[in-house]
């Protein structure tokens, strides 16, 4: 570990991780980070099996397998989306 | 299998959508009373923020800054949570006594996690920055912070639940097209977009995967983990603590889902006279896994209450006594030993059996699970370990303005059902029809 | 403008990215460099440590490190390595000075000036070591000085409850200061009676304990309760918080004050040097409707931003007349809640010659809670308070110094009756 990192984390947590305890998010960022890998590399794993799973196994169907991504994908968009969408006409309205 | 629904006509299962009821029209006005009643409240707390509740802060503020809200933000989240589980079961189990049921099971977990959504949203102080604010953080902060991990894990229920229904959905509408009103075609359309019978056992695979992934991430994520982790992470209070918390909110997920399934399948059995679809082997099923629900949800509060008050550090020992001295407490636990009493009697006494009874017992779960979720939220609050401050215990009653936010919400699931009643079929084909007589 | 936030060089991890981050000439690094020059004069950074992390870079990006005249590898400097120090130091003169004069200008709002120094630095940088002055790292006591632990700067309080009268002065000047709405108390002062301390009234006074491990910081949502890294305050961003209470919820003190309604002081009235942070984060002064606020340790006056002598200071130890509360840098041992702490212990002295094995002084201190693993950086001269104890009416009535105790009566009066000013 790096001075600079120990006194980092020395300043912060004196826990013996690496990792900040307490830090506030970077908000030039991409959409990447420990929580990020967290998420999609480990947690969603049983879902990765399932689109796995309808492409690989048998019976399948490309264009069935594509609209069950595309729910996925859009539905999650929508949800944001309209979500996003309220907050800003709440913002507007009485912020 | 005692219960054999295969009888039952593709009319009888679009009754709820070829029928314009007063009651229909009567039910309607319900709803949007109850939002209108929340909205108008709601309108105020924008205009002046949250000063408008009864919410004040802990410590020398003398009352407890979570209340109402987050108690029924959890609740909402269990119902929704032993909804799709009790969905998932019956597909990966193949538990078709309840096939019946099932997809109004996943309707009230989409309808439930919505109202959870709606109760994060009236939680916070800023709503307007719920996106902005989340999103950007989102990739350092869900991996700490429990409230974070809740957005995403409501967002992936969410999905994968309406994903589930959307692909299901396919093969009724198809099937059942020349029956469907035609005014709503170009929603049809949509809905069955590119379909081919060729699909029905693709799909078939494909949700039942979706189950399994929903299964697997069930109990790791929501109340089995999360939830309680929300809670018990607090180093503040005492009342939180415990690793019996993960266990004791599951079982009152499930306890509360039973019986919202309850009132949904008795409603619709009442109103369509769907006696033989949804027939009484049915509920007398549901009640039977509701008694045993109820009786985790006792033990494990037995269980609380016992490692509370013997031997405990000071303040679990006092949050503990003082919750047992709520008078309110024990409504809520009388309330739910009642129905296991009752669910256990008319399986030994199958004669005691009424679905009215029932359906009254159900709603009573709710209302005792609902009271259990929101004491121990205020009163996990009032029991600070740091208890030199004469405001603590703080005090803390549900104002008009949070109170008319649980009727709001209900008034939301009661809306969904009757709007989404009248499109699509919430019975699937497959209860009345083999595949095979489908395809045929 | 949260760009410049500290935390980002946390972790080996973040610093990884960032490197790749770099793409173009200048700007980045610029402002990189800058904000780094910025912690070595404040002392939160070595010099080889600044030294060694853009040693590579300006070779890169200049083709030649101007720095590098008699210095030595970096990778094979040891911060450890007082001569190597020296000779760095030699290099990087003036860079504190050239930083801390962007501060300035009265005119114009912290945020922009903000940006312009990011920019006026990265320029300046060009011609390093070319203005000569004293380097900065002499007002932040760095490392070198050897406080308890860790280095930089850490601020932190003694509070010394042996002489604390219970006058509640700093409630009101904490309240003035912040422009506080009525009830909401970030500093609070306890009167209390303890099972068998007789009728004697014990004072505690209470301030956010700006924990080194807090609670609050870890279950944020969106971030906005951080730990500031330059100086271990914890902070909330009021442009970030979402209001969903649950630092306040997680805080074992009970020390965060929620603004439910509309504040008492408009923004209006409130200058942005109070409330804006030397990063350009909205963290100052009381917090904005539907936002959670509590004890900044007056961030504003450790910024300088209140002038160079407010700094080291809060308004609740000016305004103490009885010497009780003492604020400084903890990781310096010349700082006020040090030395206070040791004078206050050298005059209570064990007699160690008859009693070789009693501890060297007699003096009682802690920090509140200390097994809830918090770490707080305030710490307490006096009797901590049992389980048992009880808090009592003090001598000096709430009401009489305009202040509310109970903010709950506050909240009741409901939105038309409370929060007005
Ligand atoms: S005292 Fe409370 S608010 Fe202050 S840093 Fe510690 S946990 Fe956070
Ligand atoms: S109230 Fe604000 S600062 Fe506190 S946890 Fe929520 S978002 Fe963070």
């Amino acid at each position: 570990m790096t001075p600079l990192a120990a006194s980092a984390v020395a300043a912060l947590a004196s826990g013996p991780a690496a990792v900040p305890l307490a830090s506030s998010p970077e908000y030039t960022l991409p959409f990447v980070g420990p929580g990020t890998y967290l998420i999609f590399g480990i947690v969603l794993l049983p879902v990765y099996a399932m689109v796995a799973a309808w492409f690989i196994g048998d019976p399948s169907d490309r264009f069935a397998n594509l609209l069950g991504l595309g729910y996925l994908a859009g539905l999650t968009t929508v949800l944001w989306g309209s979500l996003f969408v309220a907050t800003i006409i709440i913002g507007v309205v009485f912020f | 299998m005692s219960v054999d629904v295969t009888g039952v006509d593709r009319e009888t299962l679009v009754r709820p959508i070829q029928t314009f009821t007063k009651r229909y029209l009567a039910a309607l006005a319900v709803a949007f009373g109850l939002i209108g009643v929340w909205l108008f409240f709601y309108v105020q707390q924008l205009q002046h923020g949250l000063i408008v509740t009864n919410l004040a802060d802990w410590g020398s503020g003398g009352g407890v800054p979570w209340g109402l809200y987050i108690g029924a933000f959890i609740w909402w989240v269990g119902i929704a949570h032993g909804g799709i589980i009790l969905s998932a079961a019956v597909r990966l189990l193949g538990m078709d006594t309840y096939q019946p049921v099932a997809r109004l099971a996943e309707l009230l977990t989409i309808a439930a996690l919505t109202c959870a959504g709606v109760f994060i949203l009236i939680h916070v102080g800023r709503p307007d920055r719920l996106v902005t604010s989340v999103l950007p953080a989102w990739p350092t902060r869900v991996q700490w912070s429990p409230l974070m991990w809740d957005v995403t894990v409501i967002t992936a229920y969410f999905v994968l639940t309406a994903t589930y229904l959307a692909l299901t959905i396919r093969y009724d509408v198809h099937r059942l097209r020349d029956r469907l009103p035609n005014v709503l075609e170009p929603v049809y359309r949509v809905i069955t977009v590119g379909y081919t019978e060729k699909e029905d056992q693709v799909v078939e695979r494909m949700v039942w995967w979706i189950a399994f992934a929903i299964i697997i991430m069930a109990p790791l994520l929501l109340h089995g983990g999360v939830i309680p982790w929300l809670f018990s992470l607090l180093p503040s209070m005492a009342g939180w603590h415990g690793g019996v918390q993960g266990p004791s909110f599951l079982s009152i997920a499930l306890t509360s889902a039973v019986s919202g399934i309850i009132i949904i399948s008795a409603a619709f059995r009442y109103a369509y006279g769907w006696d033989e679809l949804i027939p009484d082997t049915v509920f007398q099923g549901l009640a039977k896994w509701l008694g045993f629900f109820s009786l985790i949800f006792l033990w494990l509060q037995l269980q609380q209450v016992i490692t509370g008050i013997f031997a405990a550090p000071t303040t679990l020992q006092h949050a503990t006594e003082v919750k047992i001295a709520t008078p309110l407490y024990w409504v809520a636990i009388g309330l739910v030993a009642l129905a296991m009493l009752y669910a256990f009697a008319t399986s030994l006494r199958p004669e005691l059996y009424d679905i009215r009874v029932l359906v009254g017992m159900s709603v009573a779960v709710l209302f005792g699970t609902l009271a259990e979720k929101v004491l121990f939220v205020v009163e996990g609050l009032q029991h600070a370990h740091f208890d030199l401050y004469a405001g603590v215990p703080g005090a803390y009653i549900p104002s008009p303005v949070e109170i008319s936010a649980v009727l709001g919400t209900v008034g939301i699931v009661v809306l969904f059902f009757l709007v989404v009643s009248k499109v699509i079929p919430v019975v699937e084909l497959h209860a009345i029809e083999d595949h095979e007589e489908v395809d045929a | 403008m949260s760009t410049d936030d500290e935390s980002m060089y946390a972790t080996p991890d973040e610093e990884h990215r960032r490197l790749l981050e770099e793409t173009g000439y200048d700007a980045d690094l610029g402002m990189e460099m800058a904000r780094d020059a910025q912690k070595v004069s404040a002392g939160d950074l070595s010099e080889v440590e600044f030294y060694r992390r853009y040693h590579d870079r300006i070779l890169e990006e200049f083709d030649v490190d101007d720095r590098e005249v008699d210095l030595p590898d970096p990778d094979e400097v040891d911060s450890g390595d007082v001569n190597a120090i020296d000779r760095i130091e030699g290099a990087f003169e003036g860079i504190g000075e050239t930083l801390r004069g962007v501060d300035g200008d009265e005119s114009e709002s912290r945020r922009s000036v903000m940006k312009k120094g990011a920019a006026a630095a990265a320029l300046g940088l060009g011609g390093l070591g070319s203005a000569g002055a004293t380097t900065g790292g002499d007002d932040g006591a760095a490392g070198a000085g050897g406080g308890d632990d860790g280095e930089g700067t850490r601020w932190g309080m003694t509070i010394n409850l042996n002489n604390c009268d219970g006058c509640l002065a700093c409630m009101v000047a904490c309240d003035q200061e912040h422009n506080l709405s009525e009830g909401a108390n970030w500093m609070y002062v306890f009167a209390f009676e303890d099972e068998g301390q007789g009728e004697q009234e014990n004072f505690l006074p209470r301030t956010c304990q700006h924990c080194t491990d807090s609670p609050c910081t870890k279950v944020c949502p969106v971030g906005a309760r951080h730990t500031r890294e330059e100086d271990g305050l914890v902070l909330t961003d009021y442009d970030i918080c979402i209001g969903c209470r649950y630092c306040e919820v997680s805080c074992p003190y009970g020390v965060n004050y929620f603004q439910w309604g509309e504040p008492d002081v408009p923004e209006s009235e409130i200058d942005d040097d109070h409330q804006i942070d030397d990063r350009g984060r909205w963290v100052g002064s009381r917090p904005p409707e539907g936002v959670m606020g509590k004890c900044t340790f007056c961030v504003d006056r450790q910024d300088g931003q209140m002038g160079e002598e407010k700094v080291g200071t809060t308004a609740c130890e000016e305004a103490c007349t009885m010497d009780a509360i003492h604020f400084g840098d903890l990781n310096d041992p010349e700082s006020p809640p040090n030395q206070h702490l040791e004078e206050y212990r050298s005059g209570q002295e064990n007699d160690l010659e008859e009693f070789p094995n009693r501890k060297e002084h007699t003096v009682s201190t802690f920090k509140l809670m200390e097994e809830r693993g918090t770490e707080p950086n305030v710490q307490f001269i006096g009797n901590e308070p049992s389980p048992h104890a009880e808090q009592v009416e003090g001598p000096v009535a709430y009401e009489d110094m305009g202040i509310t105790d109970n903010r709950k009566e506050v909240l009741d009066r409901g939105a038309d009756g409370g929060e007005e000013a």
